[in-house]
């Protein structure tokens, strides 16, 4: 019973959060609103990075996803620990790495220029679609590789034994699993990419790489159009709610990619060739995923001396809301152990935390002046976005508590508080704080909402290190970033240490 | 005296029943799988609820109650202890929920782990036991309740058959002292010629008033001359 009311407030919590701010940003969207042509750019660019960098993820991950389901090396249990990394890593350190090893002075036009070939430019359509194949591509082939090893092994022993050619094996083998699998992953990663923001900021600009989200945001923090910004808006959420819908529609609900990858493989008879092309692949794509961000540690660390006694300010509110923000969203997640989650869930993805933000900023304007409350707008769009990812990581765990032990807890005549105390709340431990790691990791390295509403009056670091990033203090912005990637691993661990504790 | 008159329907099971048992006797419960015993057993503890009909404990109507009001105690076939707690919180979690129990309670806790024999096991987890000493403490946690019913759910099915005649002995000790109702569903017929004079056969929807166990067991011509 408790339970159910708990889950009820909850609930309205969430609707008047959520849904409060994009009803009232409808409201405001401008009726006789016309398409610009820069409006109508944006659409579009929008629409092509989105399927372009989707498309590229599946088409790079299925082959390195391939080739690490079919070799055995050391290493390989780290390779693909490695590949959950970019979820947690801020995007501004990524785009920093990237930077460095793409940018203009960066160790590949280096190269380039040495070799006398043309630069390569990381502004624009290009160093957007590689930053979010650098941070989609770990995604889609740990998709890939848990559909691969969910296989039979007899099926490949079986493809071997009637020695199959390459390509009936792929067209016998691998072409079901791609077909199941890829689609999906097209659409989550194509609804990603759509409400990308910091990518699309530092890396896009300009009329010839402006996304709509970016549009919404110029024109909210910079010509304070509120009706073309929620127009805008409305578009964005249009178009990412019908992805949502149909992918739901054709493909069924999204699979679960958090279970663990770390079972062995058999040996198997494979060709030389395939040996070369296997290695080949991952060491190319180890390679690409793991020099930017080595390189922007290194010129971090080296540069540690150029950070000023004013970031301490940042870095604890960073500390602050990631820490809050985690315990909001498990604590809410809590409310949704249900069908519902699953719901919620999987739907606000296709919510961007700038929407959230601006719908909230129009919401409480006519009270009071939104600047002043930054922080808690911030949290409040931080804690619903921490939310659904909150939901899936303690909705098994919960259900295995409640099928488990419920009886003997009313055999026992136990109150909803001593269920919740002895029972509930010891057993979820693991789920919970591994939820808030999450959580707060993802809220530390947030560039989102900040950017709209932060200034001189409340700064995040990732905010800071854009600003320096925009100032072309490069240097000091990495090793603002080191400090970023530390604090934000370093609270994911703790929190993963804490879960693992035993209970007294 | 416990008086069953009640029928059940749910999707894929149907069953009715109609039999008075005595309050001091052992009875098993024996039929074939998916005939529905622990289902019958959930019904009387309160787990399920009846469709129609009444369950009666010395006259009082106990169908509608909670588990936990019922007077009765049940230990399920897995699951009977909570595995991040200590044996001693285990027990304790059977009289109080508060973090700190009263020395009355405490007396409790105390007489029912040498009653059942697990003394020096109270600070270890569930998962430093052995099978037979989690089913000692399991045992011990339905003790502390007194209630005056036990049913048993297939608790011992994975003990070997020497700790289980040995856990067997125990309740019919116990149940004889504390004046227990006990109904035992069983696979064994052998667990039933051990300590239950009485068995209640479940076959075809229906739980058959109880039965001397040597008629009931007969496997030329009992009820269950099939089955066995």
């Amino acid at each position: 019973m408790a339970q159910r009311t708990f889950s009820i407030v909850v609930n309205c919590i969430l609707l008047f959060a959520v849904f409060g701010p994009l009803v009232v940003l409808i409201f405001h969207a401008d009726q006789n609103f016309t398409f610009t042509t820069a409006d109508r750019a944006a659409l579009k660019f929008t629409l092509l990075q989105a399927t372009l960098s989707s498309l590229l993820s599946v088409l790079l991950a299925w082959p390195l996803a391939l080739a690490l389901s079919r070799r055995q090396f050391r290493g390989r249990r780290l390779l693909i620990v490695a590949l959950s990394v970019p979820f947690i890593l801020p995007v501004i350190v990524a785009i920093l790495g990237l930077l460095s090893v793409f940018g203009n002075s960066g160790l590949l036009n280096s190269l380039l220029s040495f070799f006398g070939f043309p630069v390569f430019s990381i502004y624009g359509l290009s160093g957007v679609l590689l930053a979010h194949i650098f941070f989609n591509i770990p995604l889609a082939t740990r998709a890939f590789l848990l559909a691969l090893e969910r296989r039979p092994k007899e099926l490949d022993r079986l493809a071997d034994g009637l020695n199959l050619n390459f390509l009936i094996r792929f067209w016998i083998l691998d072409w079901p699993i791609v077909r199941l699998i890829a689609p999906q992953i097209f659409s989550l990663i194509f609804v990603l990419c759509l409400t990308s923001f910091a990518v699309v900021l530092t890396l896009g600009g300009g009329p010839k790489a402006t996304t709509l989200e970016l549009a919404i945001y110029q024109s909210f923090r910079f010509e304070l159009d509120f009706g073309r910004a929620s127009f805008l808006a409305f578009i964005q959420l249009s178009i990412a709610a019908l992805t949502c819908v149909l992918s739901i529609i054709i493909f069924g609900l999204p699979l679960n990619f958090n279970n663990g990858l770390d079972r062995p493989i058999h040996k198997r008879y494979l060709r030389l060739a395939s040996f070369f092309w296997d290695f080949g692949i991952i060491i190319l794509m180890g390679l690409f995923l793991t020099i930017p961000l080595i390189s922007v540690l290194l010129k971090g660390v080296q540069n540690f001396y150029l950070l000023e006694i004013t970031i301490w300010t940042p870095i604890f509110n960073s500390i602050t809301l990631a820490l809050l923000s985690a315990l909001i969203s498990t604590i809410l997640a809590m409310g949704f152990m249900n069908k519902w989650g699953e719901v919620i869930g999987t739907l606000s993805i296709a919510v961007s935390p700038l929407i959230i933000g601006a719908g909230l900023f129009l919401m409480i304007r006519n009270f009071i002046n939104p600047f002043e409350v930054t922080f808690w707008v911030i949290l409040t769009v931080n804690s619903i976005m921490g939310l659904p990812f909150a939901i899936r990581i303690m909705r098994p765990a919960s259900d295995e508590i409640i099928s488990n032990f419920r009886r003997l807890s009313i055999a026992n005549g136990m109150t909803p508080f001593a269920w919740f105390y002895w029972v509930y709340l010891p057993r979820l431990k693991s789920a919970l704080t591994y939820s808030m790691g999450l959580v707060a990791a993802l809220s530390m390295g947030d560039l989102g909402v900040i950017v709209l509403f932060g200034g001189a009056n409340f700064e995040t670091l990732p905010l800071v290190i854009y600003q320096l990033m925009s100032a072309y203090r490069i240097d000091q912005a990495m090793a603002s970033a080191v400090i970023l990637v530390l604090i934000s691993i370093g609270i994911f661990l703790i929190f993963d240490r804490i879960g693992k504790t035993r209970n007294a | 005296m416990l008086k069953l008159n009640f029928s059940f329907e749910e999707n894929y099971l149907a069953i009715s029943a109609n039999l008075s048992l005595e309050s001091d006797k052992i009875y098993a419960v024996i039929g074939p799988s998916g005939a529905g015993k622990s289902t019958f057993l959930n019904l009387i503890s309160g787990f399920s609820e009846i469709s129609s009909g009444s369950i009666l404990w010395n006259e009082q109507e106990i169908s509608g109650l909670p588990p936990s009001k019922r007077n009765i105690s049940i230990l399920f076939q897995d699951n009977n202890l909570f595995p991040h707690l200590s044996v001693w919180r285990n027990l304790a979690l059977a009289v109080s929920h508060w973090p700190k129990i009263s020395n009355d309670d405490e007396a409790k806790l105390h007489s029912v782990i040498s009653e059942v024999g697990i003394h020096g096991l109270e600070s270890r987890k569930p998962s430093q036991l052995s099978g037979g000493q989690q089913s000692r403490v399991a045992l011990a946690r339905v003790l502390l309740q007194k209630n005056k019913i036990l049913l048993l759910d297939e608790p011992f099915a994975a003990l070997g058959p020497s700790l289980k005649d040995q856990m067997l002995e125990l309740i019919e000790k116990i149940a004889r002292k504390r004046g227990l109702l006990v109904l035992m569903v069983t696979h064994d017929p052998a667990d039933a010629n051990k300590i239950a004079s009485q068995t209640i056969v479940v076959k075809n929807n229906k739980v058959h008033p109880p039965l001397n166990t040597k008629k009931a067991l007969d496997s030329i011509n009992g009820p269950l001359a099939d089955y066995l």
